[in-house]
């Protein structure tokens, strides 16, 4: 038990390490955060972890898993509003709101670490690198959004699920840090269709398409991009949005 | 659930899906189609190809044809089918079913939490009158 509550702080160390990495977070400041987080909780897929209008108490961060977060309108019909993968801050521009705008759902099983906003405000007014952090992930997540906007207004079906494909495996390949072809890529099809604003039928109408210009493959929950050139080209894909410029590099302490 | 496959006719060209998707009817799987059809035949309309030839065809895993949509059904609005009706029905019920589950939940939740103040308030209890008692155990 005692050994399991050691790898489990282990791996929540190296989350942080990585996840804080693409914000340029200090050492000493990763640890004050993981001193102030809770434990982590375990969710099964399809598990909510945010619930829609309830109280907001903590940052929650993604350790590993995938989660979409999610509107639901009065027609029962649902818009997907954010795909999150490990590493991802689940709610960093809703901390300002007294309660959750959307919820959240666990896409495959998932670890999460809740950092309760009690101890995350002192932090941020004693280590200005916290609130930075949280800055660019917000502007991140918000740069991703608009990119969806364009898309839900102005791109064709095809261009709009070959965009979200783009967008997603490289965000995969961002936090592996590997330059993989194939992914582990659990959204269905009717979950394409509620990010996408399509229906399933759709949906499964252009995955063929693409298919069949051997531009991927998608099969069991895994995503394979046979000709990245070919789809980058399709979804007119510019991967700067998601590689945020860091403060340091402008030279700001 | 069943796995129901939909191919496409466009301009007596048959796109084949071997794929297919699950649905839980026949209703959901044809109501999904209908929307289907209607976002390709706008996207054809933009792109001034005409819609009004193109089809698609719902088959079961061994084949069989099970309905024909031709697009201009979706084209001309007409009145709510009854497949529509029931359908939405159906959606009414699943929803309840949800909440439902959601209540068991919560309800079960709620037990965990009551037995939990319960042993605690037994514990102390105990310490109480141990305390009371004037002895306290090294």
């Amino acid at each position: 038990m005692l050994k399991h509550g050691y790898a489990m702080r282990q791996t929540v160390e190296q989350l942080l390490t990585n996840l804080w990495s693409r914000t340029a977070l200090p050492v000493a400041d990763q640890q004050a955060l993981l001193t102030a987080a809770l434990p982590t909780r375990h969710a099964q897929k399809d598990e909510c972890l945010i619930e829609a209008g309830a109280t907001i108490r903590s940052l929650l961060i993604l350790c590993s898993g995938m989660a979409y977060a999610a509107r639901t309108l009065l027609n029962g019909s649902q818009q997907i509003v954010a795909v999150f993968l490990g590493e991802d801050t689940l709610n960093p521009g809703e901390l300002t709101f007294e309660n959750s705008l959307t919820s959240v759902y666990a896409l495959t099983t998932a670890v999460v670490l809740p950092i309760p906003l009690s101890a995350l405000y002192p932090l941020i007014v004693d280590r200005p690198t916290i609130g930075r952090a949280l800055w660019l992930e917000t502007a991140t997540q918000a740069a991703i959004q608009q990119e969806w906007m364009v898309g839900l207004g102005r791109r064709t079906a095809q261009q709009r699920l070959a965009h979200f494909l783009c967008e997603v495996s490289f965000r995969l390949q961002l936090s592996s840090r590997d330059d993989l072809d194939a992914f582990e890529f659990p959204l269905t099809q009717s979950e394409l269709g509620d990010a996408l604003g399509l229906s399933t039928v759709h949906v499964n109408r252009v995955l063929q398409v693409l298919r069949s210009h051997e531009l991927i493959e998608l099969s069991r929950n895994r995503l394979m991009i046979r000709n990245k050139t070919g789809l980058y080209e399709i979804a007119e894909f510019d991967s700067r949005y998601l590689q945020s410029v860091q403060f340091s590099d402008r030279g700001v302490a | 659930m069943p796995r129901f496959f939909f191919h496409f006719i466009s301009q007596n060209q048959v796109t084949t899906d071997d794929v297919g998707l699950i649905f839980p009817s026949l209703e959901a799987a044809y109501l999904d189609s209908c929307d289907a059809a209607l976002e390709i035949s706008i996207e054809r309309l933009r792109a001034r190809d005409d819609p009004t030839n193109d089809g698609i065809e719902i088959a079961d895993e061994d084949g069989r044809t099970l309905m024909h949509i031709p697009f201009t059904e979706v084209l001309r609005p007409g009145k709510k089918s009854n497949i529509q009706a029931k359908y939405t029905t159906s959606q009414a019920i699943q929803a309840c079913r949800r909440q439902m589950l959601r209540s068991d939940t919560l309800r079960s939740e709620l037990q965990a939490e009551f037995e939990k103040t319960r042993s605690a308030f037994q514990s102390i209890q105990a310490k109480l009158a141990i305390l009371k008692a004037g002895r306290w155990p090294n």
